[in-house]
């Protein structure tokens, strides 16, 4: 929007500076120092710097407790006035000067209309610039930067949650920039990518502490979108969601405009909130300034809600399209073959076995191709990770890519991906979570029912997936819960007791297939109250790891069966010699009863060898009722030697 | 309530979590250290400066590094006759649409020519692949960044 018409500046311009002089006057050096104040003039007088366009160009935001805005850029180089990352008035003032004087920017030596075009586009659609005064710049770079990308529409990409690695958990975002041109494959498109400098040189403490603190560099690059699709697809096995945006192309253009220009930015990097999710945001803001997406975020970003965040944007969001991992397409050729055939991918995918010519001679052509294409994929699934990359399997994917390629038949691949288990990232429940139960439970050697005492519990934490919250759009049978908070109220003793805060809670198992062989993993950090009479009224520290197994069936809906062999320590004063030690079991059964019915029963026993020793038996049979995506009644029940426990209330996520 | 707040046990805990967290320098990375000097914007746009002037070098380059990265997909598009990978470097080769089809079923039909082996360099499957396109007179026709 133009809000200064050139009639306006014209006027003003003449009024006070050149009146009655001819044009060739206009332009000596008074002349255009008199055309630069007025511009700087007309554009304080008019509030530029407070406008919204400017605000998201500089990426500057403010914050509930303090005066005034603060860019989020942290490198200097970004801004033309000394005090520009806390000042828009004095940016902009410099930015008018170095367009003016031609101010030549970074180690390229790019003039700064060059240098910041997006700037410089939204400045003259403001005050459009006189060129005799300030003469349009040809931009060779940006023009070619445009003319590569060329694009159409912009998509913004959830890579899916990463269980492998910590730090991918909880997914990462991107964006694609869309290609006009038809005939070539989004695979060529660009990427944008937001992400910290790493040192080699740095050890893991190192890349812990700089990851929460901000000492990371953070830097927007561009890739071929094929090494995005290479890396998450293949290499990690995580599928990808491609929500292509509603922008229109001046939009878009105006976007690059400014990705081009943070090519002089240089951010901190924080793991928390300024992460990959959140500058993606500022970039929409930037093609989109009505878009208001970062406020929302004051202490961290989670992937997943700035998917939800861009989804609930009303129009905004045109299609999504969903890329699967060479984990989900095997997955998907598999359901599609028969017992038998299925037999067959596994003779062919075993190095040690033939298969019956006759046999696979009898099979129809296009069955035929998905058995190859189902072995072909398995052998490329281990290759990827590493699981298998002898010779002799090489050598064997590659006879079956021979065999596959003297078939021209198709596999009708396609059909029918996944359409039941396929439900997006933006459809799970919200991260946080709150509780409130209430319930009876009863101590001692003596056992009279559940009549001895009532509670009333409370619980919260900020994330964020357990094992019997609803898995639509979030990895199945999985969980990972931090800095959960659980608080209780005795009626009796009237006392309230702090019930458990977990650090960190992750459980992820992977069913046992004839094909996919992965371990099962949990680990459990955190305090939580004794309930064996251990200790009395103990909190102890705990440290939980387990590996195991898990298998699935389908008789009913899905049944995940599992077992986990563990250590356990725990550490409190109460304890003879202050912790007690040892290692433990559990089995356990988790279950769709329903839609909206889930439904674990487990049983552990743990043997503490070291420390205070002991055993302890313990057996858990809980259940959700889910009332809709985001709320949730509990009844549970416990039972741990002496304690038995019944609880009745309500979760809702958040 | 005891030694929930004891500083001892917060110090191992936490020792503990950011072990967790860092899982090795190579885990650590993950998400967070996904940069290169050349994926930069000002060093993309200096590539495509420097090769705009010939077009073909251009093409080349871009069908290398495709080649390099994609290995796998492509090996498996070719057998099957089909896929998105082989059809993103129909394009490189400047092979429009209306033959792609075509190109497709080429490339399976000459496999075992263009992979004589399961592991090739980048460039030979490159080299292979021009021959046979250059010997079907349709592609050789349409598909212009074949030198």
């Amino acid at each position: 929007m133009n809000v200064l018409p050139a009639w306006f500046v014209s006027i003003f311009f003449l009024c006070t500076v050149v009146t009655h002089e001819s044009q060739a006057s206009e332009t000596t050096s008074s002349g255009r120092q008199e055309y630069l104040n007025s511009l700087i003039s007309i554009s304080s007088e008019s509030g530029l710097a407070n406008k919204r366009t400017w605000q998201v160009l500089l990426h500057y935001r403010s914050y509930q407790f303090g005066s005034g805005v603060t860019s989020e850029i942290d490198g200097a180089e970004f801004f033309f006035a000394s005090t520009g990352k806390t000042n828009p008035n004095a940016e902009l003032e410099a930015t008018l000067r170095a367009f003016f004087f031609n101010k030549k920017i970074g180690k390229d030596k790019l003039v700064s209309q060059c240098a910041f075009p997006a700037r410089y586009k939204w400045l003259n659609s403001q005050l459009e610039f006189d060129t005799r005064f300030m003469p349009l710049q040809k931009c060779e770079p940006v023009d070619l930067w445009l003319e590569r990308v060329n694009a159409e529409s912009v998509s913004l990409i959830f890579s899916s949650y990463y269980f492998t690695n910590p730090v991918s958990m909880f997914g990462h975002t991107l964006l694609r920039i869309n290609s006009a041109e038809e005939a070539r494959s989004s695979l060529l498109d660009s990427a944008i990518n937001y992400a910290a400098i790493i040192d080699d040189a740095d050890d893991f403490f190192v890349y812990a502490w700089n990851g929460l603190t901000g000492n990371f560099e953070g830097r927007f690059s561009v890739f071929p979108y094929y090494e995005i699709v290479k890396r998450y697809n293949d290499l990690e096995n995580r599928d990808l969601w491609e929500y292509q945006l509603n922008l229109s192309k001046k939009q878009i253009d105006f976007m690059l405009l400014h990705i081009w220009e943070l090519s002089y930015a240089k951010f901190d990097f924080f793991f928390m909130r300024e992460n990959c999710s959140y500058q993606l945001l500022s970039l929409l803001e930037v093609a989109d300034p009505e878009l208001y997406l970062r406020d929302q975020y004051w202490t961290w970003t989670l992937p997943t809600e700035t998917i939800k965040q861009i989804n609930n944007q009303p129009g905004l969001v045109e299609s999504i399209v969903h890329r699967p991992s060479l984990g989900s397409q095997l997955d998907h050729r598999l359901t599609l073959l028969n017992g038998r055939e299925k037999d067959i991918v596994k003779q062919l995918i075993d190095i040690t076995k033939n298969v019956n010519p006759a046999e696979f001679d009898s099979i129809i052509a296009s069955r035929q191709a998905l058995i190859l294409d189902a072995a072909i994929n398995f052998i490329q699934y281990e290759i990827s990770a590493n699981r298998d990359t002898s010779k002799d399997q090489k050598e064997n994917l590659y006879s079956l890519l021979i065999q596959r390629s003297q078939l021209s038949a198709g596999s009708n691949f396609n059909q029918n991906f996944n359409p039941k288990t396929l439900v997006s990232p933006d459809l799970g429940h919200d991260p946080a979570r709150f509780e409130i139960s209430g319930g009876r439970f009863d101590r001692g050697e003596k056992r009279s029912g559940f009549d001895e005492e009532s509670f009333v519990e409370f619980s919260i934490r900020p994330g964020f997936h357990d094992l019997l919250s609803l898995e639509d759009g979030h990895a199945p049978n999985s969980q990972i819960n931090f800095l959960d908070l659980r608080a209780r109220y005795e009626t009796k003793s009237a006392e309230w007791q702090l019930q458990k805060f977990t650090l960190l809670d992750i459980v992820s198992l992977y069913p046992l297939s004839s094909f996919i062989k992965e371990p099962s993993w949990k680990i459990n950090i955190g305090w939580e109250v004794n309930q064996d009479n251990a200790c009395e009224d103990c909190t102890p520290f705990i440290l939980n790891p387990g590996v195991g197994l898990a298998f699935q069936s389908n008789f009913h809906r899905k049944e995940i069966y599992f077992a986990f062999i563990e250590a356990d320590l725990e550490l409190d004063h109460e304890f003879d010699s202050d912790y007690r030690g040892g290692f433990g079991a559990t089995v356990g059964l988790l279950l769709n009863a329903s839609d909206s019915w889930r439904m674990a029963v487990t049983a552990n026993r743990t043997h503490y060898t070291v420390g205070q020793r002991d055993y302890v038996s313990e057996i858990e049979f809980k259940n959700r009722f889910y009332l809709s995506r985001n709320l949730e009644i509990i009844f549970d029940l416990k039972d741990v030697e002496e304690y038995r426990e019944a609880k009745l209330g309500f979760g809702y996520y958040f | 309530m005891g030694g929930f707040f004891d500083f001892k046990y917060f110090s191992i805990s936490a020792i503990i979590c950011l072990i967790f967290l860092s899982n090795g320098r190579a885990g650590w990375v993950g998400d967070v250290g996904f940069i290169s000097s050349t994926a930069t914007i000002s060093a993309v746009v200096s590539q495509v400066a420097e090769t705009t002037a010939d077009a073909i070098e251009s093409n080349k380059k871009q069908q290398l590094a495709f080649v390099e990265v994609n290995h796998n997909n492509l090996i498996m598009d070719m057998a099957r006759g089909e896929g998105e990978h082989l059809s993103a470097l129909a394009y490189l080769y400047g092979c429009p649409i209306e033959v792609r089809e075509e190109y497709a079923q080429m490339a399976q039909r000459n496999f075992k020519q263009i992979f004589p082996s399961y592991q090739m360099e980048s460039v030979n499957i490159l080299s292979n692949l021009e021959s046979e396109i250059v010997k079907n007179p349709l592609l050789a026709k349409e598909c212009k960044w074949v030198s």
